[in-house]
């Protein structure tokens, strides 16, 4: 008994460790907005052109004078919310130079959603550089029509390569499904704000070249949880192991069951022996299904009614 | 052929019937198909390894009796102590307390073997000291403060059992090969009927026959090197004392053969090679040519003394190997725990991140 709870006290130390190790790494993806920051004042090419070009010449014929880069028409936002997605937006449009837009209707007209959204990005004019990098996310609330309001997310120039059918081809895909459980609830402002932080994340991942996609997840932090209750599990396990034998060899008054030491050398002899085979047994598996969505990944892309082209996907909600 | 002989299934024990056509047995509940010698072979081997196991022991020394001994006792452990009429033996090697010389003894037979002291007193607590060294759990002061009490050597009574033991064994084995297609993985598991019979010899497996001394003890100093045992001569015991034989030969047939049944399997299974998983299904252990005889061993006993803890080691007079337990210094063991759990996980963050 005794034993057990020096055990579990042991298991309890380890953990604590653990989660003061885990404290100086975490959070994995928040920790470098300064260097990126940094990198891009110093680079002139990008940031500082692209502000100079685009960044303050806008012609917006967005009906909406809150900010052109959050048109919300169907009034799901306080003002309060809107700044505050407004700030984040700036945010992301200085650190990787797209532009972001979150736009809300209750009505698309006879358009799908798709062309409503690729024609809304073109013709108000939206994108970085030449190839309009950027992306909007937009829902159309169909005038209140549970199951029949639309997400979309189309993404154009760069956004397209960052943003793959991975991220937000529909509702399976990382982004969008962990949106869609915030806009179910009604939580919009929620939904924006997660929608804006995984773009973050996004975005950052691709500026090491190696942009998110079926063959490089993101790795979300529950899946380093369990990769850490593994690596603890058998750090426990092992140091368990060698402790323990560095204990017994402390103990040397033990029972001896054979006799090996006192096998006259030699005097073993088989004077019989058959090996029969006797039966056989097989036992088939069926292959676990491979998965159907194209194991190569990447994005699919569309051209706009003005002749763009369009990544992005969405849903219904 | 008449088809009357009634076989049973090597596998799953049905009724065999003989196929005329195919002019081969064949078993109705798993359809396994075989030959008549098949059949033949196989039921001699499993009805000699279904005899019961057998075996039998007798002893090969004259059983002459040991004198001009004298019996000492111990009147706070019990233990009963000889020594020849040239030492005069004041401890009890087993507990330290004084002990009395009750007379003459009589009526013990004498050793047919002896393995001398090798070891001097000095060099049995060096051996002790080697044990010690590398231990890492050992607390600290162990070594320095730890003062030997007691240290006597003394001769153990053992029995030493010689036989060659006949096996027959009948393991059933499997091999298991996997492949796949394109929408299946298959596991094809092949079952074989293995048989082993022979014998194997054993020279003088070692029991010791006091009550006092903890079987343990005298099962960790083993093994002592029987080149150097010599015909019993009284003239080694002067100097030391020598216990008493109180558990007989018949007592210790047990030990003995638990220990020749397990290392007989251990080396019959050890020539049934290539397969995934052997299990034995029927094993017959006969002895024979089994005898045994009485030997005295050269034992230190040290008793020593560390925090008021009294801690009792064998040293192996012969060969310096110690039997005994160290204490564990818990805060040392946590230690080397948390340090190694710790290194593994900082290991893993590598891979991890």
């Amino acid at each position: 008994m005794k034993k057990i709870f020096s055990f579990a006290a042991a298991m309890i130390l380890v953990l604590v460790m653990f989660v003061s190790v885990h404290a100086v790494d975490d959070p994995p993806f928040f920790d470098s907005y300064d260097d990126v920051y940094l990198y891009r004042n110093d680079n002139d090419d990008v940031s500082e052109s692209a502000t100079e070009q685009y960044g303050a010449d806008y012609d917006f014929s967005a009906p909406d004078s809150k900010g052109a880069y959050v048109v919300d028409w169907a009034d799901l936002l306080t003002d309060e919310q809107e700044a505050s997605l407004l700030k984040k937006i700036d945010e992301l449009r200085s650190k990787y130079a797209i532009d972001v837009v979150i736009h809300t209707t209750n009505s698309i007209g006879n358009k799908s959603v798709r062309d409503y959204a690729d024609d809304f990005y073109d013709y108000n004019g939206y994108g970085v550089g030449p190839d309009h990098d950027g992306l909007m996310f937009m829902l159309n609330m169909n005038n209140g029509e549970e199951g029949n309001r639309d997400y979309y997310t189309t993404t154009t120039g760069r956004a397209i390569e960052v943003l793959t059918d991975y991220a937000v081809y529909d509702s399976d895909s990382y982004i969008n499904s962990r949106v869609l459980p915030y806009l179910a609830d009604g939580e919009y402002y929620e939904a924006f704000e997660k929608y804006l932080d995984l773009i973050d994340v996004f975005f950052e991942q691709a500026e090491t070249g190696e942009p998110f996609d079926v063959g490089n997840t993101y790795k979300t932090s529950g899946s380093y949880v369990s990769h850490e209750l593994i690596a603890v599990g058998i750090a426990v396990i092992v140091a368990f192991l060698v402790t323990n034998s560095m204990k017994n060899s402390m103990k040397t008054n033990r029972k001896k069951t054979e006799a090996s030491n006192y096998v006259k050398p030699g005097s073993m002899y088989i004077s019989e022996s058959f090996d029969r085979f006797s039966y056989r047994n097989v036992s088939r598996v069926a292959k676990p299904e491979s998965s159907s969505s194209g194991g190569g990944g990447g994005s699919s892309s569309h051209s706009s009614s003005s002749g763009s082209s369009h990544g992005g996907g969405g849903g219904k909600f | 052929m008449s088809s009357l002989v009634e076989y049973q299934c090597p596998n799953c024990g049905g009724a065999i019937r003989f196929d005329a056509a195919a002019q081969s047995f064949r078993c109705d509940s798993c359809g396994n198909v075989y030959t008549e010698a098949q059949l033949a072979g196989y039921d001699e081997a499993i009805k000699n390894a279904e005899k019961a196991s057998h075996y039998d022991w007798h002893s090969d020394g004259a059983e002459e009796e040991l004198e001009g001994m004298k019996k000492y006792s111990c009147e706070s452990c019990g233990a009963e102590i000889i020594a020849d009429d040239t030492t005069a033996a004041s401890e009890c090697p087993y507990c330290g307390n004084p002990i009395m010389m009750t007379g003459n003894l009589t009526g013990m037979s004498r050793p047919s073997r002896i393995i001398p002291f090798k070891l001097t007193q000095k060099q049995a607590m060096e051996s002790l000291r080697s044990f010690c060294k590398g231990k890492k759990l050992l607390p600290k002061g162990f070594l320095s403060e730890n003062r030997v009490k007691e240290i006597k050597g003394l001769y153990v009574p053992f029995w030493l059992f010689d036989c060659d033991a006949n096996a027959s064994i009948v393991y059933d084995a499997t091999r298991v090969r996997t492949w796949s297609d394109s929408k299946y993985n298959y596991t094809e598991t092949s079952h074989y009927d293995i048989y082993r019979s022979g014998s194997i010899g054993f020279a003088d497996i070692p029991v010791d026959g006091s009550k006092k001394m903890d079987d343990t003890y005298m099962d960790g100093i083993e093994p002592f090197n029987y080149a150097e045992m010599r015909e019993f001569n009284p003239a080694f015991l002067s100097g030391f004392v020598a216990d008493k034989y109180d558990v007989s030969a018949e007592e210790c047939f047990n030990r003995a053969e638990e220990r020749v049944r397990k290392s007989t399997e251990d080396s019959f299974a050890s020539t049934v090679n290539g397969y995934s998983t052997v299990i034995p299904k029927s094993t017959s252990i006969r002895t024979n040519n089994s005898s045994y005889k009485y030997a005295m061993m050269p034992v230190w006993m040290l008793n020593t003394k560390y925090r008021d803890k009294l801690y009792t080691f064998a040293v192996n007079g012969q060969t310096g190997r110690v039997s005994g337990t160290l204490p564990v210094d818990r805060t040392k063991f946590w230690l080397w725990f948390g340090g190694i759990a710790a290194a593994i996980i900082a290991v893993a963050q590598i891979f991890i991140f």
